[in-house]
């Protein structure tokens, strides 16, 4: 509290959602998680040496041929050969084309989707288009492709002036995916990438006349890079299967013929009890479990020299855990001197409550008997107690503390960029003449 | 490196807005402006693949006190700040030796050609010589120049590599305006 009280309550608050070094340790994190599950009962351990060396690329700290030296110093090392009649094929994971491919085409797809992360927070460029950014030897033939993947999604958000402009958000850039992503590359080695088209163009081209166009933009901007990532199991007998499901362990679960990553270290939101259920899991070998190592950290020593990767996986964790619902009130009370009491008492008037930039978060006790635990106002001090009146945005992490093992206090979380006003003030003195200022505070609707 | 901060005032809060998102949105936009002019400018540099590949590397990282934009693409701080290059002394995968000197290839060298290191050319040590101080090679029979050896190599700085800073202001600007136009601040 005294933070705020030295006025350091701004309404600026930009959580970064660009790509930071540390988020690259993330996205790092999330594709080995999808290089797993793809890979099913696949070697994991060449797997995860491939997406490192693409994730150094993709930070600008190794060239491709670099690359390639270390991939085929490290299939050295672990006895790799191909079969002989794979040798310099494409199935030769030491021969050039391969290595290439895999490393060209992982890079440049964690940096599609930073862009389109990017693109989508950006609301003054609603659309992007389709462009030729290098020349190939043998184009594909993408105006047919566009046409036949317009078709399929019903020209849903896509422009109809024969240009390659769409939506952002349009189903057409999954659908031209050879991957099944909305972001390019979109097939191999392809020299196709995307650009913005601003709001005006837009506006003209027919696209922003559903008026629901910001609110799906921000939703989409908030999803991570597995989220929904699944592949059809339908057509495998019951025993492989069976497999299958046991060799994913935590990272996916088979629903109805269809394998679905649980998407450990990503974004996909999930009530408290179940962040317990997938986060608090073991992850199988070689995939990390950024979140709950940094759950670990944050309840042993609280933010106060986490790393930077470990912070960001905190908030991570906290954004996808879902609020909880119907909770009336938390409380949270700082016991101050008179001078600090008055400054946090203007700070809280003008500005508002919330979380001190770079704290992630901070507990509020669900029980007005947490706070009364305080015991009594010393003589001389100043009790300031905030009552959160309904909120909802409060997050429980409770029940994946209690799965690791720890013994969580009974509060929820309010995590940054989360504003609370006040909305009333009551002030009364106690017998022994300690003053108690209790404001009711609320979340702007 | 380029900093720049906007704060936004005045105006209401419609309800769909967190507090701080006004700002935010400004910032984005800003910053995605920026980072579209200059992906828009490094591939408007030419040649077949580098500048197109540094374009696809471009980033704004907003944070705190601002955005940075970064190229995370090998050899673009070194061409935009200019620099020494001395040979990295790890073992050459031809010779077997600590490598002494740096290898640059010339505009017809297969080295350059193929973006391959001198091992992937399938040349063992005694498939090399040198020559007047250049790497050379018989290959399909004919002698072919790998590169000229060089202790180090100097590199300039090249402002160029980036968009003029009032050009880069103009993006700033335009995006945050036009941020604040939809959000009809």
């Amino acid at each position: 509290m005294p933070q705020q009280a030295a006025g350091k309550v701004r309404s600026k608050q930009v959580t970064p959602r660009a790509m930071s070094t540390a988020q690259w340790d993330m996205v790092d994190a999330q594709i080995r998680e999808r290089a797993f599950f793809m890979a099913g009962v696949d070697n994991a351990r060449i797997l995860s040496a491939f997406q490192h060396v693409a994730h150094e690329i993709a930070a600008g700290r190794m060239s491709l041929p670099e690359g390639r030296r270390k991939l085929r110093e490290f299939l050295a090392a672990i006895g790799y050969e191909p079969a002989a009649e794979d040798a310099g094929t494409l199935k030769d994971l030491t021969s050039r084309r391969r290595l290439d491919v895999a490393m060209e085409t992982n890079a440049n797809l964690a940096r599609g989707w930073a862009e389109r992360r990017a693109n989508l927070g950006d609301i003054t460029n609603p659309g992007q288009e389709l462009y030729r950014q290098r020349q190939a030897r043998e184009p594909r033939d993408w105006a047919s492709r566009w046409a036949e993947a317009a078709a399929a999604v019903n020209w849903e958000g896509v422009a109809r002036d024969g240009s390659f402009i769409a939506l952002l958000t349009s189903p057409i850039w999954v659908e031209l995916s050879r991957f099944g992503y909305p972001y390019p590359p979109f097939d191999f080695n392809s020299g196709m990438r995307v650009r913005p088209i601003g709001h005006r163009i837009c506006k003209e081209l027919g696209l922003l006349d559903d008026e629901e166009w910001l609110d799906k933009q921000l939703a989409a901007a908030e999803e991570g890079l597995n989220e929904g990532a699944e592949a059809d199991c339908s057509d495998m007998g019951a025993e492989v299967l069976a497999e299958l499901d046991r060799a994913l362990g935590s990272v996916g679960e088979i629903v109805d013929g269809v394998a679905r990553m649980r998407d450990v270290n990503g974004t996909t939101p999930y009530s408290a009890e179940e962040v317990a259920e997938v986060v608090g899991e073991d992850t199988p070998e070689g995939v990390p479990n950024v979140q709950r190592d940094a759950a670990e950290l944050w309840d042993e020593d609280g933010v106060d020299g986490m790393p930077d990767e470990a912070k960001e996986a905190m908030r991570t964790l906290l954004e996808r855990t879902k609020p909880e619902d119907g909770v009336e009130e938390l409380q949270k009370a700082f016991d101050l001197d008179e001078a600090q009491a008055e400054e946090a008492m203007q700070a809280l008037e003008e500005e508002g409550y919330e979380v001190p930039r770079g704290q992630v978060a901070e507990p509020w006790a669900t029980a007005a008997a947490a706070v009364a635990a305080m015991g009594a106002v010393r003589a001389g001090m100043v009790r300031v107690l905030l009552k959160w009146r309904g909120p909802q945005s409060a997050r429980n992490l409770q029940p994946l503390l209690r799965k690791l093992g720890r013994e969580p206090e009974d509060a929820l979380q309010l995590i940054e960029g989360h504003r609370l006003r006040v909305v009333d003030k009551k002030e009364r003195t106690t017998a022994d003449g300690a003053r108690v200022i209790t404001y009711t505070v609320e979340e702007n609707a | 490196m380029l900093n720049f901060k906007i704060i936004v005032t005045g105006g209401g809060t419609p309800c769909k807005w967190r507090a701080g998102m006004y700002e935010q949105a400004v910032n984005k936009a800003a910053a995605n402006h920026l980072r579209a002019l200059i992906k828009q400018h490094l591939e408007a540099r030419g040649g077949r693949k580098y500048w197109k590949e540094a374009a696809d590397a471009v980033e704004t990282v907003l944070n705190e006190s601002g955005a940075v934009v970064s190229i995370n693409h090998r050899g673009v701080r070194l061409h935009f700040y200019g620099g020494t290059v001395k040979p990295t002394g790890r073992i050459s995968n031809v010779t077997g030796k600590p490598i002494k000197r740096l290898l640059i290839p010339g505009e017809n060298s297969p080295l350059r050609k193929a973006n391959v290191e001198l091992y992937e050319l399938g040349l063992d040590r005694d498939a090399v010589r040198i020559e007047e101080g250049k790497l050379m090679a018989d290959i399909g029979g004919v002698p072919v120049e790998l590169g000229v050896l060089a202790k180090q190599a100097e590199h300039d700085p090249d402002p160029t590599v980036l968009p003029k800073p009032e050009q880069m202001a103009e993006a700033l600007h335009t995006g945050a305006r036009e941020a604040l136009e939809i959000l009809n601040i």
